[in-house]
């Protein structure tokens, strides 16, 4: 059971079967509970966050597709939904969004430094952190409040005081220029 | 869908990268996709700057008794039981207070859909729907229904499941965005087991295009499909109408 992989095991857990089940939540529950503890900020929510993804693979078997993707990549979007409903559900109001406007208008338009500059790390995640250093701290701060704390962008545009528009394209900015920076790193 | 018919729908190119869409705004951007080069080249290529942000995480190990909670959750029996179904009448109408308050419940959650405002595939919100209403362990079987284009809405869906219930197993049918009955009519569901056909009963649809339906199986009945169809009245023990929605598989 060990050596299946996992589109097999998901086939058996749809069949029921509660060892394939378990064998993929000791090959996945660090990802989960470490994604849930990074965006959720606490150990209870990331234990609920984890009880709820395992649930939901044991009753929804059938929904992953391999040929939509990773099956690490379609967990780990389970797994945030299920994280950002919690989260949600449990802030009241935004009380912690440290964003002035004259912050907002520091986000550069461009790259700020040369790709050379830094890019020492060769594996897969050093390459990717490194590539986030080309981020502003502003653009690092949005990708913060959207991707791990789940404010939408309407929220976030609103207690910025900022129209929709601007910050959409400030993130549209800000994913473009991790992109770049990820390709250049991928050639290194 | 012409592209240049709809350009106002390029703005939703962040939302829809960032998973900020409600689910029909995200279909209807998604056939846009389908005829928009510059929308297509940017969601490819946003998505894979937006789908590392979990590689930069720090792996922490979970703690040791999570395992056994989870596991223990999912496959023990859950503590408030529902009554099993029998011929005694009090316990028909317990059967029927609790398939009446399930139907009620998986309404209101349902309803509640349009306001959640992440993108989820449809069948896993459905599925994430039933899972607050009736306990994993008790879902057999889970069967996806999807709409016949030609008969019914785009955004028509659906989902069926057998649910067990003490000594016999229920089946739990709900389907979503769906036109409402006009005067007689109504929706049929059918089981079929070897091309043999079953009457699984009718239901409702009203103006909020919801319906659900509650079914008892017998102990030995197995189906290896589901149909739905929309009939001339609730009398008939053969299908008359159209094909309204089928298993997915």
């Amino acid at each position: 059971m060990q050596n299946r992989s996992d589109v097999e095991l998901m086939r058996l857990v749809q069949q029921r079967q509660r060892e394939a089940l378990e064998v993929l939540y000791d090959r996945y529950v660090r990802q989960v509970y470490s994604f849930a503890l990074r965006s959720a900020g606490n150990e209870a929510s990331a234990r609920e966050v984890v009880q709820l993804v395992f649930t939901r693979l044991w009753t929804t078997g059938a929904s992953y597709d391999p040929h939509k993707g990773k099956f690490t990549s379609w967990l780990l979007t389970i797994t945030r939904h299920i994280t950002i409903d919690i989260i949600r559900r449990e802030r009241r109001q935004i009380v912690s969004m440290h964003l002035s406007e004259e912050h907002w208008n520091q986000i550069p338009d461009t790259k700020q430094d040369t790709p050379e500059d830094a890019l020492v790390h060769k594996s897969e995640s050093e390459r990717i952190r490194s590539a986030f250093r080309y981020l502003s701290d502003p653009q690092r701060h949005l990708v913060e409040l959207l991707y791990w704390q789940g404010y939408t962008l309407s929220e976030i545009a609103e207690s910025c005081n900022q129209p929709l528009g601007t910050i959409k394209s400030r993130l549209y900015q800000t994913l473009r220029v991790l992109r770049q920076y990820l390709l250049v790193a991928k050639e290194e | 869908m012409d592209h240049n018919n709809e350009p106002h729908l390029c703005e939703y190119l962040i939302e829809y990268t960032t998973d900020q869409l409600n689910e029909m705004d995200r279909l209807r951007y998604e056939r846009h996709l389908a005829s928009c080069e510059s929308c297509k080249q940017d969601v490819r290529e946003l998505q894979e700057a937006w789908e590392v942000m979990p590689y930069t995480l720090d792996l922490v190990d979970p703690p040791a008794d999570l395992k056994s909670q989870v596991m223990n959750e999912i496959f023990s029996e859950p503590k408030q039981e529902f009554r099993p179904f029998s011929k005694n009448r009090a316990n028909r109408q317990t059967f029927w207070f609790y398939s009446i308050s399930t139907a009620v419940v998986l309404s209101i959650i349902i309803g509640t859909i349009w306001n959640y405002q992440l993108t989820v595939e449809r069948q896993q919100i459905l599925q994430s729907q039933m899972e607050q209403i009736v306990h994993p362990s008790r879902i057999e079987k889970l069967f996806p229904l999807s709409a016949q284009t030609n008969t019914t809405s785009a955004y028509a869906y659906g989902i069926a499941c057998i649910v067990k219930q003490g000594d016999y197993s229920e089946l739990v049918v709900y389907v979503y965005n769906v036109e409402n009955n006009q005067g007689e009519e109504a929706y049929q569901v059918w089981l079929l087991n070897n091309s043999e056909r079953t009457n699984a009963g009718t239901f409702q649809v009203g103006e909020d295009g919801i319906g659900v339906l509650t079914y008892r199986m017998d102990e030995q009945a197995t189906f290896d499909d589901i149909g739905i169809t929309l009939e001339p009245d609730s009398n008939g023990n053969t299908p008359r109408g159209k094909k309204m929605f089928g298993y997915t598989g």
